[in-house]
């Protein structure tokens, strides 16, 4: 019976990987039960051919036994790419802006410009391996949440079952968060890569006739490096959440919450923390742009928590 | 006439769908393999696919509708498959819904031949 085991085997390589053996098993058992009650113990090579093609392709008696389950659904495999190709570009854009801006800052020799070339090249391929990682793991926890949603209303279906389908708002414009996600990929890269370069941008505000009332410890500021970081990144998963969904779900509208709040704790820290501020005589300096940047969250983080108890709390639209 | 035989082909095949669950659960009170179910299916007048049955098998299986345990000792290993308790309530509440259905398609039934 080598044909029967060749057709199994062809049909196990496109079976469910975690029941291929029980599967198989039955099929095997099921197949050689019907071949003997119409051929006898004895059948020929054609008359296996004849029951086996009757029985159907590999392919189309492995379907029957699939279940679909996705790691990515397939409503979202065009998105993931999308949001790919976006990661990319920003990683690319971000590490080439900063390559230039360091060109600016050094005495300019061939071997500096080849090294900070390779440099360029190595940086962009070592964070995309993370990047496509990363994002693929919130892409395979949306698929877990996403199949959790959908409701099936093709069969059976009753108007109850429409009390648990949450009409949330819509999000407005799909762009936003494009660029929102290629501004945070770009300014992560910056500020992890180089985070000298607020001591330039602080040297370049003093070629004005302005004089900074203080300066920012780097030091300091590099311990605050992680928090930012992982502030930002979730501000990267929330727009990510905004393009698949396209609407501001209970669930994202208290993630943007959580994620506000948090980036909100870690500026209100950064703006008491005196050590991260060196030769302080006034308040002109990046204590007072992290000031204006927390009062604007602060508004905004007000505004969130009123729209959420509004629209969901008071269902009020 | 093709157009319309396709049509009656189809509609049969879709009811025959719908009563497969109710007549593979009618038919697994004692542990029975896929072959023989086939088989005792046919006996009573039910055509059914062999590549549509057995996945239907572990479907139920999986949503606890039937139990099932591999006998290794005959001349080759079969998996048997027998209702479950829980199988037996669902089974009896779809054979009521069935009578209730088929009472009301045989009144209408009537009436209509009755035009």
């Amino acid at each position: 019976m080598k044909l029967v085991d060749q057709y199994i085997y062809a049909i196990r390589k496109k079976l469910p990987y975690n029941s291929r053996k029980d599967i198989t098993s039955e099929i095997r058992s099921l197949i050689l039960d019907n071949i003997e009650a119409k051929y006898g113990d004895n059948p020929t090579k054609e008359q296996v051919e004849e029951f086996l093609s009757a029985y159907g392709a590999p392919s189309k008696v492995a379907n029957q036994y699939r279940n679909d389950r996705f790691i990515i659904g397939t409503g979202l495999t065009d998105l993931y790419f999308l949001i790919m190709k976006i990661i990319l570009f920003a990683l690319s854009l971000g590490f080439s802006v900063e390559f230039i801006v360091t060109l600016f800052q050094n005495k300019l020799t061939a071997i500096f410009i080849s090294t900070g070339l390779l440099d360029l090249l190595l940086n962009i391929f070592n964070s995309i391996l993370p990047s496509i990682g990363c994002l693929t793991l919130v892409f395979i926890i949306i698929t877990r949440l996403y199949k959790d949603q959908i409701i099936d209303l093709d069969e059976d279906w009753t108007p109850n079952e429409l009390k648990d389908i949450e009409v949330s708002p819509k999000v407005e414009s799909i762009f936003e968060s494009i660029f929102a996600i290629i501004f945070i990929i770009v300014a992560l890269v910056f500020i992890n890569i180089s985070p000298a370069l607020i001591t330039i941008a602080e040297n370049l505000f003093e070629t004005s006739t302005l004089e900074l009332g203080h300066r920012i410890n780097i030091d300091v500021f590099k311990k605050y490096l992680i928090f930012i970081s992982i502030s930002w990144f979730l501000d990267i998963i929330y727009h990510i959440f905004i393009l698949v969904f396209q609407e501001k779900t209970k669930a994202i509208a208290i993630f943007d919450i959580i994620k506000e709040s948090i980036g909100l704790i870690i500026i209100s820290i950064m703006i008491f923390d005196s050590n991260l501020f060196t030769n302080f005589s006034n308040a002109l300096g990046f204590r007072s742009i992290f000031a204006i940047i927390a009062i604007i969250a602060s508004f905004e983080l007000i505004s969130k928590i009123y729209k959420f108890f509004k629209f969901y709390v008071f269902n009020l639209n | 006439m093709n157009d319309k035989s396709k049509i009656i082909d189809n509609l049969l095949l879709e009811l025959k769908r719908g009563t497969l669950v109710l007549s593979v659960l009618l038919n697994v009170d004692n542990p029975t393999y896929g072959y023989s179910l086939v088989q005792s299916l046919q006996e009573k007048g039910i055509e059914v696919e062999q590549n549509t049955l057995y996945p239907l098998l572990r479907r139920l299986e999986k949503q606890e509708l039937l139990s099932s345990n591999w006998d290794t000792e005959g001349s080759r290993p079969r998996k048997y498959y027998i209702i479950s308790s829980l199988g037996t309530e669902v089974l009896n509440e779809l054979i009521i819904q069935w009578q209730k259905n088929q009472f009301v398609i045989d009144t209408m039934i009537q009436k209509g031949g009755q035009h």
